[in-house]
């Protein structure tokens, strides 16, 4: 057993009572005070993107105009898709769950650098203040990939909006480095490579991508800002530049990005099955390679966005290629998840119930991946609503659904509190039926041919756009269920022992909430992290 | 065309590489589900099966070694064979066969232009004989689109400053929809255009049919005009009743005030309506958009003068 290190001490002294007024709060170098910060700044920016997400859907329940005009409709997807990636599907588990938890899991007190943490906060927050400021000056209607050459002639607050996923950037690429030498310099005595958690590997291998690709979105969308303020020429071909450049640059970032936005989430996941079988997860090693297998590969397949932008066949033969062998190494997690539950004991309260949802709206997400690394097929499906269905399977299906069964599988530690959980259950319910019912028809829509981001569409589509958005508000009413259970429990819930679950991972050995040092006594690990029986 | 298993979630089947594509569809179809079916199954069967009240003693394991190399090699060897049947149905449905008939095809905001090899012109709409190799040569004239023809199956960027080019053979008479499927702005979802694909003999009188290059006398210059406007694909920003599209309605504004961006206020008059063709966007309108390409050297004199004519009439 971990030398049992929570006492009456730590609970009479734990991080949120340890000092009080909102002054501590913002001028904290507390790892977890800063988590916390982080994850209700982004949950503000989850709903705003949400709502971005239903004023969408709600023009496309009819097939000319509902509410709004073609402008605004133009806006607000580029809106809710920008919001959404980098506001909040990018930082949400690394910098608030993973900020609050890696120190713990490494048995240290903070992480390497608690100024530099800070300081990431702030840098998140600038960027995302511009970026929402441009709602109410100028606004953007380029969506959030940002294309040349018509975010270049496009009027509106374009510039501020790059500043702000510029400055986001920055906050990533510190909290990266923050984590990696963390885990290199802070792991307790007997806290081997080999006995570290899964999640502190999904998360070193995410800040390596993130240290590695963010500058590149980071000059990329500067030489943007370029083009358009000094017309440099060198997207605009009436100036003798490329546009298709501009693709490869945003895409050599944005396709690892959406593995910074995923291998987060199976970190969790890699947590939760084992802890809810009382199993040890099934092939550590292969689990931890497979990690470093994606994102290794998740650098050389970009390209595989563009198989019609007009690249060379040869570029197409390699990227759909090199694509294909993706689904290697996810396979072997799921497989492994699935083979985790094999004679364990299955619990399913609310965490296992987000963990098994995840399984199946991943799985139909990396399947459809498969459609669109063949290349003919992916000629017919790109830019239709397929590829829409396809990354809203794997990122909020994925993301989100990992990110909830951590948030209720750490709420007992982060809050003191237990969550009720028959609310949450229903909760996960509604939002499994509504996210299903929002994107399965959208894959038919797009192998019927839609494509993507229009405001109008032709009205043979209508029935489907209707069931999907239907779906989009059961979303939102699950989604708001959930968080107002939440609240609630934050109330009315039981006192949280130390460890409710009976995980090993060293957070649940200090009090719940943690001592504001999170131990008072140096804790050691003598086994490993999904040992339950010896 | 064959009739698949899948049809329910198909568009139309207009050739052969369409149909080779549905066949290609199907089997990553039944692969996924396969696969689908058989790992939701277990976990269900082991959730069930090893539910916690069920169980009494956990055997705990580290994993299986050859089950790892298993599923490892399995999934390689299956994604290798589709990626190789891929990339042999994409060579021939990417490279354009020698001797095909070829078109030219211009991408603008918000419409298709197409330009055929005798000197006609067509907009928002391709009429191309059944049966023959159809070669698209394609650009813009100012952001990225994208043409997509999804009862072929094809789709291909259509970027300024470069050409880029598909093919396609429609094997029945029929129309198709074709979409602009890169997001370029304002009514990307409106700029739709029609594959008109017609009997050989049918084509050939089209084909062979001069463009009417005098002006229709016999009807009045309002309805010279409204033929133009569409012709020209004015009505594609601006409405006839009232509504704000893109530009200004046409309904009521000759003789109404117009507030520019430079200050001044204009009174839309003949010469008004004559300079925005030729220079949209010199001195525009507050409150829109200034994205009105120029009709300079593409519209006769004449024609402009019946357009206004055309504008003159849509008073209430």
């Amino acid at each position: 057993m971990y030398s049992d290190t929570a006492t009456d001490q730590e609970e009479k002294n734990n991080y949120l009572n340890h000092s009080k007024g909102i002054k501590s709060w913002l001028t904290s170098l507390d790892h977890k005070r800063i988590g916390v910060m982080y994850l209700f700044s982004i949950l503000i920016f989850f709903l705003i993107g949400g709502i971005f997400a239903l004023i969408v859907r709600t023009e496309l329940w009819g097939p000319t105009k509902t509410f709004i005009d073609a402008n605004t409709y133009n806006q607000a997807f580029t809106y809710h898709g920008t919001i959404m990636t980098f506001m909040v599907i990018l930082p949400l588990i690394p910098s608030a769950i993973g900020n609050i938890i890696l120190p713990m899991q490494l048995g240290a007190r903070d992480v390497a650098f608690p100024r530099l943490n800070l300081i990431s906060y702030y840098v998140y927050m600038s960027g995302a203040l511009l970026a929402v400021i441009t709602l109410f000056v100028g606004r953007v209607d380029t969506g959030w990939t940002f294309y040349t050459p018509y975010s270049i002639r496009t009027g509106g607050a374009t510039i501020l909006v790059l500043a702000g996923a510029f400055l986001m950037g920055f906050a990533a690429i510190l909290t990266a480095l923050n984590f990696i030498v963390s885990v290199h310099k802070l792991r307790a005595p007997g806290l081997t490579w080999t006995k570290l958690p899964l999640f502190i590997w999904c998360l070193y291998a995410t800040n390596i991508i993130q240290m590695l690709a963010t500058p590149v979105i980071a000059l990329t969308l500067m030489l943007l800002t370029f083009e358009r303020l000094m017309g440099i020429g060198i997207f605009d071909a009436t100036l003798g530049g490329d546009p298709v450049l501009f693709q490869h640059f945003f895409w050599f970032y944005s396709h690892p990005a959406v593995y910074i936005m995923i291998l987060p989430a199976m970190g969790i996941i890699n947590e939760v099955i084992p802890v809810f079988s009382r199993k040890n997860i099934f092939g550590y090693g292969g689990m931890a390679f497979a990690v470093f297998g994606i994102a290794i590969v998740s650098f050389v397949v970009w390209g595989h966005h563009m198989f019609t932008s007009g690249q060379s066949e040869t570029a197409n033969f390699i990227f759909s290629l090199i694509t294909m062998f993706v689904a290697v190494p996810t396979g072997i997690k799921m497989f492994g998840w699935i083979a985790t539950m094999y004679q364990g004991s299955v619990r399913l309260d609310t965490p296992m119930l987000y963990a098994l949802s995840f399984l199946f709206v991943f799985l139909v997400g990396g399947l459809t991946g498969v459609f669109l690394a063949t290349l003919p097929l992916n000629v017919h499906l790109t830019d239709t609503y397929f590829v829409v269905a396809h990354f809203h399977y794997t990122m909020v299906g994925g993301a989100i659904m990992a990110f909830l069964a951590g948030l209720h599988y750490w709420y007992p530690k982060f809050v003191g509190k237990m969550y009720l959980e028959l609310p949450a259950r229903i909760g996960c319910l509604i939002t499994f039926v509504g996210f299903n019912t929002t994107f399965l028809p959208q894959f038919v829509m797009g192998i019927r041919g839609l494509p993507r981001r229009y405001y109008d569409y032709p009205p043979e589509f209508t029935q489907l756009n209707q069931v999907s958005t239907v779906g989009s508000f059961l979303i939102a009413l699950g989604i708001f269920w959930t968080f107002l259970f939440l609240i609630i429990s934050a109330y009315k819930g039981a006192k949280a022992p130390r460890n409710p679950w009976g995980a090993n991972t060293l957070e649940w050995n200090t009090s719940s909430p943690p001592y504001y040092e999170n131990f008072e006594k140096q804790p050691i690990v003598t086994r490993g992290p999904y040992e339950y029986h010896s | 065309m064959n009739t698949n298993v899948f049809s329910y979630l198909l568009p139309g089947t207009g050739s052969h590489v369409a149909s080779w594509w549905n066949d290609l569809f199907s089997f990553v179809m039944w692969i996924s589900i396969f696969f689908f079916v058989l790992l939701i199954g277990i976990t269900l069967a082991f959730v069930y099966k090893y539910h916690h009240k069920k169980v009494d003693k956990v055997i705990d394991s580290h994993g299986n070694t050859s089950l790892e190399i298993l599923w490892t090699i399995v999934p390689t060897i299956l994604v290798l064979f589709i990626f190789a049947w891929g990339w042999l149905v994409y060579k021939k449905m990417h490279r354009p066969p020698a001797g095909s008939f070829e078109v030219r095809v211009i991408g603008q905001q918000w419409r298709w232009k197409f330009a055929y090899n005798n000197g006609k012109n067509t907009v928002g709409e391709l009429i191309v004989p059944v049966g023959k190799r159809i070669k698209l040569l394609m650009t813009s004239e100012d952001v990225i689109h994208s043409f997509f023809i999804p009862d072929m199956r094809v789709k291909q960027d259509v970027v300024p400053g470069l050409y880029t080019a598909l093919w396609f053979e429609a094997t029945k008479p029929g129309e198709h929809v074709i979409y602009c499927s890169e997001y370029c702005g304002g009514l990307h979802s409106n700029m739709l255009a029609t594959l008109k694909v017609l009997p050989h003999d049918e084509w050939l009188e089209w084909w062979r049919k001069q463009e009417k290059t005098e002006r229709d006398l016999s009807i009045p210059p309002e309805k010279r005009g409204e033929g133009l406007a569409t012709k020209y694909a004015c009505t594609s920003c601006h409405s006839v009743d009232g509504s704000a599209l893109i530009g200004p309605s046409f309904r009521n504004l000759y003789g109404r005030t117009e507030k520019l961006t430079s200050g001044r206020s204009a009174l839309v008059d003949e010469d008004y309506i004559r300079n925005k063709i030729l220079k949209p966007n010199s001195d525009g309108v507050v409150g829109y958009p200034q994205v009105m390409p120029s009709f300079q050297g593409q519209i006769s004199e004449e024609e402009i003068m019946d357009i206004i004519a055309f504008i003159k009439s849509l008073k209430d």
